[in-house]
C-alpha cells in the first residue's frame, strides 16, 4: 500500500466506492541493467487494474513527470572548487524547482486498445507514438534513441502486509464497515502500535474471525473507540503479539502499468552531470463535460499530429481532466498525508512539511514505545514511555523536538553495494526523501530505496526503519540500517509472536531480469 | 401503467443498479442495509417512477428502524425526506445528529432543506460554508438553485457551470441533471437557443433520463410545438407515472384545443394528487391544495 487506496475519493476500502483506475499504486525508478551504450532509466507507474487487467479505462489520462539535475550533494572525492559548488547549486535548484519545468509523458488508451504516448518538453523535442496495449514495443525518440515501452497488465510488484499496517494505525475501514458520513471514525483515536495493546479488542487478532481485515469486514461496533489500557498484550510465554503477520496482501493480484526504459540521454543533454532523475506519477480522470459525444470520429491528430504537441493543446487537453491521485515516494500519501484528497500535490508538497512533522510525532508516540519494548533503539524521543501513546499535535514547534532524529538521521544502508561507483554518495535523510514528493533516482546507485525504488525493495520495512536509531551503536558496536527490520535473526531473538518480518521479503512472483521487469499477470 | 425505458444510458444504469441490489440480497448488517436503501433511492431518482420513490422512502425508513444508530442511514433519511418534500423532517433529523448535521454532507442537506422552505438567506449561508470546507458539485448546484429562487439567473448559471466542472466522466447522470437545470434557467430567461443547446448536451451525456426528457417536453411546449410536446410528455408520463406530468399533458392538450384529452389528463392528475395527499405525502400537496 505504498499508495494503494488513496486519496479517499478512490479509496475502495469504503464499500460505497468501487475500485478505480485513478488509484495509482506505486512509482518505481531504477537504472536499467544494461549500460553498455550509456545509462538507461527504468520507470514504472502501476495502478488499479480497472476495468480489468490489461484493459484500460478510456476516461483516464496518466502522467509521468520527470526532471534530471545534478546531485544536491558533494561526494567524498569531489574537489572543493568552483565547478563542484556550481554543480551543487544546480542540484539544489533542480531538487526544489525542477518540478516547475519537468518533462512529461502522457498516456491515454482508446477503445481499440491503442495507447497514445506523448512526450513533452524533452531535450530532443516533443514527440508521440501510438502503441498497442499489452505488448513490448519500441518508441523512437528524436535522434533515433530507442525507448522500450509496455502499457498493459502485470502482477502487482508491491508485496506488503496491508492489514498489518492498518492494524498498526487502527484504521477501521480495513476491518469494519464505517459510516461514510463519519470520517472521524477512520483512524480511531487508539495509540498507533507495532505490538498489540492489551484490551484493544477492535484491532487485536481475533481467532474467532481470523480473516478480519483480509476480505472480511464487520459493521463497526458501538464505541468507545478509544483505548484505556496501560500495557502491551503478552501471551502466556511473555511474548508480545505482532500486529503484522508478514503475509502478502497483494499476492495473486494484478495491476495495470506503464513501464518505460529509456536512455538517460533522452531525458537530459548532460547525462554525465545530471545524475538525479526526479520522477512522479499522476492520474487524471476526464471531466463529464468533455465526455459528451462532441468529439469527431477521426480525431484531428491523424491529420495534424503536431498540433497535439504544442503547449496550447496540452493545456487544453488537461483542462478536460481532473487530477485525482499522485505518487512519488511510497508512504508519503498513505502514511504521512493520511490519504486526504486535497493533499494530492505531487512533487510540490512543500506546504505539507509542517503536517509531516506533526504526523511523524503522532506516529512516533505510537511506534516508538513498540520499538523500545522489543529492546531496539528508537530514533523518536518517547520519554521512555512504557507503552504506545495516542497523542495528536497541533503545533509543529511542539512536535519537532520529538522527531528531530527521525527527520535528520541519515538512513544507513546495510552495505555499500548501492553506491555502484563507490563515489561516497551521502546517505539520504527523511526530510530529503519526502519533500519534494518524488522518486529521486540516483543514476550512480543501484536505485534501491531511498536512492530510487527497485521492484525488490521491501519499502514498508524500510519506512518503519525511520523509527530505529541509526546514529548510535549497540553494545556490540552494531548499527541499524534500512534493512534491519527485514533481518529474520532480529525477530528470532525478539520476545514476539509471530516471529516474522513485518512484511513479506519477496514478491509472490519472480521479477523478470529483462524489460518489462514486472512479472506476467495472474 | 408504467412502461419500461428503451435501451439508453439511463436504462443501462438502472440495470446495473438492479444487479448490484440483487447481489446484496442476502447481506446483513447496517452497512448492507444502507447500501440497499441508497441503491433503491438512486434507482428511483434515475427512473423517475413515483412508485419506486415511495418504495425507496419506505426502505430507508425500514432500514433506519433496524439500525437506528447508523449515521449513514440518518443521512439517507434526511435525503429521502427532501425527495418527498419534507424539509422540516430533514432539518429535524439533522438537528438530532450534530455530528452528521455539521459535516459537509449534512450541511449540504441542510442548505437544500432551507431552500425548499424558502429560507433563502440561511440556505445560502449554509451552502457557502459547505463550499468553503469541501467544494462539491451538489453544493454548487444547491447554491445555484437558491440563486435561481432569488432571481439571480446569471449567478445561478455560473454556479451550475462550477458544479459541472467538478463532475467527471463517471458521473454522467449528475452532469445531465446540471445541464437540464441550466436549460431550465435559459428557457426561463427566454433564451431558447441556449436552452436547446444545454438540453441537447444533457441528452447526449445521459440518454433516456426522464428528467431531461420532461424538460425537453417543456421547452417544446414553450415554443408552441404542441404535438411534439404532447408526445414527449406522454412518453415520460408513461414511464414514470408522475401526476405533474399528467397535468402538463392535460395543459398541452388544452392549449391544442383538445378539450376531451385535456379534461381526461387533468382528471387523472387531480385524482393522483388527491391520492398522494391521502397517503399523507407532502410531495404534491401544493398542487392538490391549489385545486
Amino acid at each position: 500500500m505504498a499508495d494503494h487506496n488513496d486519496p479517499n475519493a478512490v479509496n475502495s476500502i469504503f464499500s460505497d466506492i468501487d475500485p478505480s483506475a485513478a488509484d495509482v499504486y506505486d512509482m518505481f525508478g531504477f537504472p536499467g541493467p544494461d549500460d553498455s551504450e550509456g545509462d538507461r532509466v527504468v520507470v514504472a507507474l502501476t495502478f488499479a487494474s480497472v476495468p480489468e487487467t490489461g484493459v484500460f479505462d478510456t476516461d483516464m489520462l496518466y502522467r509521468l513527470r520527470m526532471f534530471a539535475h545534478p546531485r544536491a550533494a558533494v561526494t567524498r572525492d569531489e574537489p572543493h572548487d568552483l565547478d563542484t559548488l556550481r554543480q551543487y547549486l544546480d542540484g539544489v535548484r533542480g531538487t526544489y524547482f525542477g518540478a516547475e519545468s519537468a518533462m512529461e509523458i502522457r498516456v491515454t488508451v482508446d477503445e481499440r486498445g491503442q495507447a497514445t504516448v506523448t512526450f513533452h518538453d524533452f531535450p530532443g523535442g516533443s514527440f508521440m507514438a501510438t502503441v498497442p496495449v499489452g505488448e513490448v514495443t519500441t518508441i523512437k525518440a528524436p535522434g533515433g534513441l530507442a525507448i522500450d515501452a509496455f502499457i498493459g497488465g502485470r502482477d502487482d510488484a508491491f508485496f506488503n502486509d496491508l492489514p498489518g499496517f492498518f492494524r498498526s494505525i487502527n484504521y477501521a475501514p480495513q476491518f469494519y464497515h464505517v459510516p461514510s458520513t463519519r470520517p472521524d471514525l477512520r483512524e480511531l483515536p487508539i495509540p498507533k502500535t507495532l505490538l498489540e495493546l492489551e484490551g484493544n479488542d477492535l484491532f487485536n487478532y481475533n481467532p474467532a474471525v481470523p480473516d478480519l481485515g483480509w476480505g472480511v469486514k464487520l459493521d463497526l461496533p458501538p464505541g468507545p473507540y478509544t483505548w484505556a489500557g496501560d500495557s502491551f498484550k503478552k501471551d502466556a510465554a511473555g511474548n508480545y503479539r505482532f500486529v503484522y503477520d508478514g503475509r502478502d496482501a497483494r499476492a495473486g493480484q494484478n495491476v495495470n502499468a506503464i513501464i518505460l526504459e529509456m536512455p538517460l540521454q533522452v531525458i537530459t543533454r548532460r547525462p554525465e552531470a545530471d545524475r538525479i532523475v526526479d520522477i512522479w506519477g499522476e492520474s487524471w480522470v476526464r471531466k463529464a463535460s468533455h465526455k459528451v459525444p462532441a468529439i469527431p470520429d477521426h480525431p484531428i491528430w491523424h491529420e495534424h499530429p503536431l498540433a497535439f504537441l504544442g503547449p496550447d493543446y496540452r493545456d487544453r487537453q488537461l483542462d478536460g481532466y481532473k487530477l485525482v491521485d499522485t505518487v512519488g515516494q511510497p508512504f508519503a500519501d498513505a502514511g504521512l498525508s493520511e490519504r486526504e484528497n486535497n493533499r494530492q500535490l505531487g512533487a510540490n508538497n512543500f506546504w505539507l512539511a509542517p503536517h509531516f512533522i506533526k504526523r511523524l510525532a503522532h506516529l512516533g508516540w505510537g511506534f516508538g514505545p513498540s520499538v523500545t519494548a522489543l529492546g531496539l533503539r528508537c530514533s523518536f524521543d518517547t520519554d521512555n514511555a512504557p507503552v504506545s501513546v495516542h497523542r495528536v499535535y497541533h503545533s509543529t514547534i511542539e512536535a519537532f523536538p520529538r522527531t528531530r532524529k527521525v527527520i535528520f538521521q541519515r538512513l544507513a544502508m546495510p552495505d555499500n553495494s548501492w553506491d555502484v561507483h563507490n563515489l561516497g554518495i551521502p546517505l539520504r535523510r527523511p526530510f530529503e526523501i519526502f519533500v519534494p514528493n518524488v522518486c529521486a533516482l540516483d543514476m550512480d546507485t543501484t536505485g534501491t530505496w531511498p536512492f530510487g525504488r527497485r521492484l525488490e525493495d521491501q519499502v514498508a520495512n524500510r519506512f518503519l526503519s525511520l523509527f530505529l536509531d541509526m546514529e548510535s551503536a549497540g553494545a556490540d558496536g552494531s548499527r541499524y540500517h534500512v534493512e534491519t527490520l527485514s533481518d529474520q535473526a532480529l525477530w528470532d531473538a525478539a520476545p514476539i509472536d509471530p516471529k516474522t518480518s513485518p512484511n513479506p521479503l519477496k514478491n509472490d512472483k519472480e521479477f523478470l531480469p529483462h524489460f518489462p521487469y514486472l512479472a506476467e499477470p495472474w | 401503467m408504467v412502461t419500461r425505458a428503451a435501451a439508453s444510458d439511463c436504462a443501462d444504469e438502472l440495470r446495473r443498479l438492479d444487479l448490484t441490489l440483487a447481489s446484496l440480497a442476502g447481506a446483513g448488517g447496517a452497512d448492507a442495509a444502507t447500501r440497499r436503501a441508497y441503491l433503491q433511492l438512486r434507482h428511483a431518482r434515475l427512473s423517475g417512477v413515483l412508485a419506486d420513490l415511495r418504495a425507496a422512502d419506505i426502505a430507508v425508513g425500514t432500514a433506519l428502524r433496524c439500525h437506528p444508530a447508523w449515521p449513514d442511514l440518518s443521512y439517507l433519511r434526511a435525503s429521502a425526506d427532501l425527495d418527498m418534500h419534507r424539509p422540516g423532517a430533514a432539518l429535524a433529523r439533522l438537528d438530532a445528529e450534530p455530528g452528521l448535521g455539521q459535516s459537509p454532507a449534512g450541511l449540504e442537506l441542510r442548505g437544500a432543506a432551507l431552500e425548499q422552505l424558502g429560507r433563502y438567506p440561511q440556505a445560502q449561508d449554509c451552502l457557502t460554508r459547505v463550499l468553503d470546507a469541501d467544494p462539491s458539485w451538489q453544493a454548487y448546484a444547491s447554491l445555484a438553485q437558491v440563486r435561481t429562487a432569488l432571481g439571480d439567473r446569471e449567478a445561478a448559471d455560473a454556479l451550475y457551470a462550477q458544479a459541472e466542472d467538478e463532475l467527471t466522466a463517471k458521473q454522467m447522470s449528475a452532469f445531465a441533471w446540471v445541464r437540464a437545470a441550466r436549460g431550465d434557467l435559459a428557457a426561463a430567461s427566454g433564451d431558447r437557443e441556449t436552452a436547446w443547446a444545454h438540453l441537447g448536451v444533457a441528452s447526449a451525456a445521459f440518454a433516456g433520463y426522464w428528467l431531461v426528457e420532461s424538460r425537453v417536453a417543456g421547452l417544446l411546449r414553450r415554443e408552441g410545438r404542441l404535438d411534439e410536446a404532447a408526445a414527449a410528455y406522454a412518453a415520460v408520463r408513461a414511464r414514470t407515472g408522475r401526476p405533474d406530468l399528467a397535468q402538463a399533458l392535460g395543459e398541452v392538450h388544452g392549449q391544442h384545443g383538445d378539450v376531451e384529452q385535456a379534461a381526461r389528463w387533468q382528471a387523472i392528475a387531480r385524482a393522483e394528487y388527491a391520492d398522494s395527499a391521502a397517503r399523507g405525502e407532502a410531495l404534491y400537496l401544493h398542487h392538490h391544495e391549489a385545486r
